[in-house]
């Protein structure tokens, strides 16, 4: 191999390092297998491995790997070894480096820090690297000790499900690009092993060049100053330029002019201090795109210390930026759809309860102004004065209703008309460059001291019948300042604001029915009392001459009898029985305006029974001369004053006694339950009523016979009837004559 | 029809121990022939004095806390329509009298309205009577006066 192709010859020479040394201080952990499945040999380790794995490196050298490392057998799940091999498999079968996924594999601890095993986790790649004649040769075995990562992830078990795929990804393609940069270098190192000829060392330079030159990274070397003297083929291929334009410091050209200077600056940085250098930034590709790369730039030292190489990988990240871009985007939009949210939940029970028109009004502004991000928001009625001009503003949030005085929001103006009139949604990124604005006579431009406002925003709010309430309008002094999805927003809001609204006003209008309403019945009581109280005095009035023609009468009568003669004694007993049926006629009045006027107040639970009882004993005299028998069933209580069922009975049964047949009055009381009502009735053995005159009966004054017959005068039904349907009831009479008759009422029950 | 007069009345009976007197305060002069007709018929063993409005009734009233000779009523029949000063002003009064207080007092009256009723008994009247439209039933007046003085005496 030492004779190999001129080319090598011609690249520039390789300082030869001692790659043991390197390769056994780099601060990766690497293992060297040889290919001689399936133990394995272990022919080299880096420091760092054997520390990560508690291991001696003289104590695993020309060991099998997996004597070395077996599984756990206190854990019956392991399958480190298990995957372990078949990913090496792999890499034989297919001759091309294989990453596992993250693999649990305890490491054996030694007996000196009490033996057993230590759960690990690790992300592993095995790369083989493949010999001149084409066969692999070993197989490098890169590990990643994620043990940490993995525990903290399973920690966070509430860690948004997102955040841990892009979070592994990320490592993945992290470990990724570490393990390939450095594989470079570890196939050098491998190879000035084996060999140190210099031969050898060409020939293992090309077999670096091809390896290098085979994976995706762009990779390059530079010397200790920063030239760079090598790019692989990737390099070429991507940024489409030649070695000529490379050489050097020729690189600069195809960075992104804005971000060369910190480039520039830190890269210098580095070469100043021989510390590595990381920098994303973008790279422009033989297309003129620019892709944005992660670039690593490790210093190697040879075992003097000193600085001999900067080798550099530049890793096409463009796709995992855009991803890491999206997803940052994607929680700040679900940071503020959260608060939003929040606010919106604050708003829902507010709409729901706020039965305050004014707090609703300020209430729904303030929330909306803040969910915009608005520097002031207002609510305005729908309301235009006699001129047609202004818009009295309702509540305003983020500014002082002063500041509205000189502001032109509420006026009437072309840029207000489409929220007003309901047509829709005004979003302006800067209102003062739309045609609508300042077209306001006499404003014909902005007047002075109006609040700077750029931004615009205006939703009409509108009722369920679909009538313009008013406006919600929103303004910043920066322009652009509302989205697509604060018009969303606030149209939400306007449109449950207009349904709340509805709803306050309702309540309003009710309210103030109710108020009308109890006046109204506060009056009407009162006046019914003063007609009561008048209806007393009139009756008192008219009785005290009435009583007074009717003693004197009597007195005549009695005490100058000698002085009278027969007829004068009759025409006397005339006007007693006269003034008597008046008196009458006054009380049976008086009862009868009584009992109508409103109900409600005074209904009150009477027992129907007991009332009976006391009717009936009033007349105890009367139901004892005419040897008359009333009977009755079981009766309710009911909802009705006790002295309008008294009148009731007292009429009925009077009557009853009045009418009678020649047979003694029998006469039988009973109630029974209907729909939503009491159905009473009374019932006897009198003269009856014929067909024609049942329904006169119940007219006031209405009588079937003079007073001679049946003395009377014809008020009673007319009560009844009066006091029946003050309760919302109905009465009526069946009747043949000659077989009785019966009286129904219905009272509630 | 003199005997009315309440002068008249007090000087015949003045300074008699023991007799009891009862105060008709009526400006209907039917209605007070007729009580002086119950009080013959009845037997009733008072001395009736009359007075026909509000205010004499309240001066009969003074008389009797200031004059140790003056009568003190033991009952008191009260009209409730009156002139100057109304009944229920008459009943207000006396239960603020000093010597009358505890007098006894029907109301006699031709008004059936509850808030009288009420606003009387409210005052503590005793009874009511409501003046009935006869001759032959108002005169049974006497038959409650009587009742009523022999429960007095009867109480002690």
């Amino acid at each position: 191999m030492a004779n190999e192709t001129s080319a090598s010859e011609q690249d520039r020479a390789v300082i030869a390092p001692d790659f043991r040394v390197l390769f056994e201080s780099v601060p990766g952990l690497y293992l060297v297998l040889l290919p001689d499945n399936p133990i394995f040999t272990i022919v080299a380790v880096s420091d760092a491995y054997a520390a990560a794995t508690m291991t001696k490196r003289r104590e695993i050298l020309g060991q099998g790997l997996f004597e070395v490392f077996p599984d756990n057998p206190a854990d019956p799940d392991a399958t480190g070894v298990h995957n372990l091999h078949a990913s090496l498999l792999r890499v034989l079968k297919k001759r091309a480096p294989d990453a596992m996924p993250v693999q649990k594999y305890d490491i054996r601890r030694p007996m000196s820090e009490g033996g057993g095993f230590e759960e690990r986790y690790w992300s592993p790649v095995n790369s083989p690297v493949i010999g001149e004649a084409g066969y692999i040769e070993y197989i490098i075995h890169r590990v990643e000790d994620v043990t940490e990562f993995v525990r903290l992830q399973k920690a966070e078990v509430e860690q948004d499900k997102l955040t841990d795929e892009l979070r592994i990804r990320t490592r993945q393609m992290e470990a990724e690009l570490f393990l390939r940069g450095r594989q470079l270098a570890d196939a050098r190192e491998l190879i000035a092993e084996r060999t140190r000829a210099e031969e050898a060392l060409r020939e293992s330079e090309q077999q670096l060049r091809n390896l290098a030159d085979s994976i995706p990274q762009l990779t390059w070397m530079a010397e200790p100053n920063g030239d760079i003297f090598w790019y692989n083929q990737r390099w070429y291929e991507f940024t489409g330029t030649t070695p000529e334009q490379m050489a050097g410091w020729g690189w600069q050209s195809v960075h992104d002019p804005e971000m060369l200077r910190e480039v520039l600056e830190r890269w210098k940085a580095s070469l100043q201090t021989g510390t590595p250098f990381e920098m994303e930034f973008p790279l422009r590709s033989a297309d003129g795109v620019f892709r944005w790369f992660l670039t690593r730039v490790t210093p190697f030292r040879n075992g003097r210390g000193q600085l001999v190489r900067w080798f550099g990988t530049n890793t096409d990240i463009d796709e995992l930026r855009r991803a890491r871009e999206e997803r940052e985007a994607l929680l700040k939009r679900e940071q503020e759809a959260r608060s939003a949210a929040e606010l919106l939940n604050r708003l829902g029970p507010l709409l729901l309860t706020e039965l305050d028109l004014n707090r609703l009004v300020q209430s729904v502004t303030d929330l909306a102004t803040e969910l915009t991000g608005a520097e002031l928001g207002a609510f305005s009625y729908n309301v235009v004065d006699e001129k047609g001009e202004t818009h009295p503003l309702y509540s305003v949030s983020g500014a002082p209703r002063e500041a509205f005085d000189d502001f032109p929001m509420p006026r009437n103006m072309a840029v207000f008309g489409p929220t007003f009139h309901g047509q829709g949604i005004v979003r302006s990124d800067d209102i003062t460059k739309d045609s609508r604005y300042g077209h306001n006579p006499p404003h014909h431009d902005m007047p002075k001291g109006r609040l700077p406002v750029c931004s615009y925003l205006a939703v009409p709010v509108t009722s369920r019948s679909a009538e313009v309430l008013g406006g919600l309008f929103f303004g910043h002094s920066a322009p652009a300042r509302f989205t697509r999805r604060h018009e969303a927003i606030v149209t939400g809001i306007a449109a449950h604001a207009g349904i709340a609204m509805d709803n306050a006003r309702l309540f309003e209008e009710i309210r103030r029915a109710q108020r009308e309403l109890q006046a109204a019945n506060e009056e009407l009581r009162r006046a019914n009392i003063d007609l009561e109280q008048f209806a007393y005095s009139a009756s008192h009035d008219l009785k005290e001459p009435l009583r007074n023609v009717a003693i004197y009468s009597e007195m005549i009568g009695r005490k100058c009898s000698n002085a009278l003669d027969a007829q004068a004694q009759e025409f006397l007993g005339q006007l007693v029985q006269s003034a008597r049926r008046m008196d009458s006629l006054v009380n049976d009045l008086l009862a009868f305006t009584r009992a109508g006027g409103p109900s409600g107040e005074e209904r009150q639970r009477t027992s129907a029974s007991e009332v009976l009882e006391s009717v009936i004993a009033n007349l105890s005299t009367t139901i004892a001369e005419l040897h008359a028998e009333i009977s009755h069933a079981a009766l309710p209580d009911v909802r009705i004053r006790r002295i309008h069922l008294e009148q009731l009975f007292q009429n009925l049964i009077s009557n009853a006694l009045k009418y009678r047949s020649n047979q003694p009055p029998q006469i039988h009381v009973a109630a029974h339950v209907q729909e939503e009502s009491w159905l009473f009735s009374v019932t006897d053995n009198g003269i009856g009523i014929p067909s024609e005159y049942q329904e006169r009966i119940f007219g006031i004054f209405k009588r079937l016979h003079t007073a001679d017959q049946y003395p009377g005068t014809g008020i009673g039904l007319a009560i009844c009837k009066r006091i029946v349907e003050r309760y919302h009831g109905r009465i009526w009479v069946e009747s043949q004559p000659g077989h009785g008759a019966t009286f129904f009422f219905t009272l509630p029950v | 029809m003199e005997p009315h007069s309440s002068s008249h009345s007090r000087s015949e009976v003045s300074g008699q121990p023991g007799q009891l007197h009862v105060l008709l305060v009526e400006d209907n002069k039917a209605d007070i022939f007729v009580v002086q007709e119950a009080f013959t018929n009845y037997e009733i063993p008072a001395v009736l004095h009359v007075v026909e409005d509000g205010e004499a009734a309240m001066r009969f009233i003074d008389d009797a806390d200031q004059d140790e000779d003056a009568p003190c009523p033991i009952l008191v029949l009260l009209d409730l329509n009156l002139p100057k000063r109304s009944g229920t002003e008459v009943l207000a009064y006396l239960r603020r009298s000093k010597k009358c207080a505890r007098a006894k007092v029907l109301v006699v009256t031709s008004s059936n309205s509850p808030t009288d009723r009420a606003a009387t008994q409210q005052l503590g009247a005793n009874g009511y009577f409501l003046k009935p439209p006869s001759y032959d039933e108002f005169l049974k007046i006497g038959e409650i006066v009587l009742n009523t003085l022999n429960d007095m005496s009867g109480n002690g």
